[in-house]
């Protein structure tokens, strides 16, 4: 079963933050982070960390965003993205993924489909 | 092409709002919902003001001016509100520039709609500059007499209230008489002053019982673009680099002109940008978190809809700061012209000044930013309007255009 996509962001301390997902190859699980940032935050691959839980299981991460700044889109505002791969070997469904970004953190129940 | 006016008369605790069309010449009145109670409609209303008006006048910024015995108080035309820590106020102690006589009250105020107003007190009146906030007390208080030689007798010693309709005509009441002012002509038309009654003249007011003894006539403010707006302007939909690092996206610029001659007021007039569509980075599709504020949570970007579908799905492209004390506060917003940076974001400026700025220049440059290496997808769609935030928001002008790029 495929997890759902939260439908809002959240705040992780300073910063809204929200999830998506994605098929990944050889039994694994892509996660990219959307992080709504200012020109000035300058948000490096080591200020974020996500953790997916399936099944009561932490995932292992297998890709992790490149070492140096994050990926970013403007439009009015800006984005800053980190894109994940987990291993999942088992399967399992997702049930929480946490997303940590300078010591904030959100968590986002994606076990059942938002109504 | 000439957009509905409406104009309020205001009488005791009452008014009409009056519809003219200009296309048309049709001038209407809801009489199923006017005469209405001042209290009623305007809500923002002090409660003495709710009463007996003496006089009122809209200023080219978009702030409209009523004024009752010695105090005022300044209506904001483009949300509707009155700061009520500051009004009612005392005339004397921020129209320095009125004689003594007028600070007291006045009888009627005009904006003549060329940078100057006139206020009538008794038989005297002043002209106003506008823009200096000056009266040339060598010359004002001046006897209406004097100064409006064609006036009757009856209007030479004074007058209830004055309108400028906008067609370079003015009207002035008094009693239940008027007359049609030839603003480029500066006479009293010919076969006035007629009472209001006068048939075919203004059935309307006749019929909501609005014949004799106003307060003032006041007519509204509104945006009316100068010409087409030029959005976007020099529309680049994709432009991209791979080294030394990636970037990919579009560019474009906006522009409008709004008319500065009342009732046409540039504050009425703002831009607002809307987006959707679809992202990737890495291959991967990617949600976007708008730039609001003033939401209990910001929104993610919405992707186009799919067929048949009856909402259109375009979000705007970032909100005007409502919260100072919100950290996420936003002060990059498209068109609005309270963001909390004024004019200090050069891609979204007013000019020359943010609040009245008759111009409007604006620059976005939607893209994406990453290492060498990186792989980008935007396709966005982007709706730009120009609106009357004086009247509900009227979309004066619409567009769309893609901004689409993809690297490598």
């Amino acid at each position: 079963m495929s997890p759902v996509d939260p439908e809002e962001p959240q705040a992780a301390g300073d910063f809204w933050v929200v999830p998506a997902f994605g098929e990944g190859a050889d039994d694994s699980v892509r996660v990219t982070v959307a992080i709504a940032v200012d020109e000035s935050d300058g948000l490096q691959d080591t200020d974020v960390t996500v953790e997916l839980l399936a099944d009561g299981t932490a995932l292992t991460v297998a890709e992790q965003p490149a070492a140096g700044p994050l990926p970013t889109i403007g439009l009015a505002g800006a984005n800053a993205y980190a894109l994940y791969r987990f291993d999942n070997p088992d399967r399992l469904t997702p049930a929480t993924v946490t997303v940590t970004v300078r010591g904030g953190t959100a968590a986002f129940d994606v076990s059942s489909p938002v109504a | 092409m000439a957009r509905a006016r409406t104009v309020f008369f205001f009488r005791g605790g009452s008014y009409v709002r009056y519809e003219i069309d200009p296309a048309t010449g049709a001038e209407t009145v809801d009489h199923g919902s006017y005469p209405r109670a001042v209290a009623d409609g305007w809500a923002a209303m002090p409660a003495p003001f709710a009463q007996s008006i003496d006089a009122v006048v809209p200023w080219p910024d978009g702030f409209v001016y009523f004024f009752k015995g010695p105090q005022y108080v300044r209506w904001d035309a483009t949300d509707n509100s009155v700061d009520a820590s500051f009004y009612p106020h005392d005339i004397a102690d921020q129209w320095p520039a009125l004689p003594a006589s007028f600070a007291a009250g006045i009888d009627a105020a005009v904006n003549w709609g060329d940078g100057r107003a006139f206020f009538f007190k008794g038989s005297k009146y002043v002209r106003y500059d506008i823009a200096q906030d000056f009266v040339d007390r060598t010359l004002y208080p001046r006897d209406i007499g004097d100064g409006w030689p064609d006036f009757p007798a009856a209007f030479r010693t004074g007058v209830d209230a004055a309108v400028n309709w906008g067609n370079g005509s003015a009207y002035f009441f008094k009693g239940g008489s008027y007359l049609n002012y030839d603003i480029q002509g500066s006479k009293v038309r010919p076969g006035y002053p007629l009472p209001v009654t006068e048939p075919d003249k203004w059935p309307e007011l006749v019929r909501a019982g609005f014949t004799a003894s106003f307060d003032d006539v006041l007519e509204w403010p509104q945006a009316d673009p100068a010409r087409p707006p030029d959005i976007p302007a020099r529309l680049d939909p994709c432009s991209r680099r791979t080294q030394p690092d990636v970037r990919c996206g579009g560019s474009f610029d906006l522009h409008a002109v709004f008319d500065d001659a009342i009732p046409s007021v540039p504050a009425c007039g703002e831009y607002r940008q809307y987006v959707r569509g679809e992202l990737k980075v890495g291959d991967q599709p990617v949600p976007f978190i708008l730039r609001e504020n003033g939401v209990a949570t910001p929104r993610k970007m919405r992707s186009r809809p799919g067929p048949g579908s009856a909402d259109d799905n375009f979000l705007e492209d970032g909100q005007a700061a409502g919260s100072p004390g919100n950290k996420f506060a936003v002060d990059l917003t498209y068109g609005h012209r309270n963001a909390s940076v004024g004019n200090g974001n050069r891609f979204d400026m007013y000019l020359p000044q943010r609040r009245s700025g008759a111009e409007y220049v604006g620059r976005d440059e939607p893209g994406a930013t990453g290492a060498a290496g990186s792989f980008f997808s935007i396709d966005v769609d982007f709706r730009g309007q120009v609106v009357d935030v004086c009247n509900g928001g009227a979309i004066l002008f619409t567009n769309e255009w893609t901004v689409r790029c993809q690297v490598p």
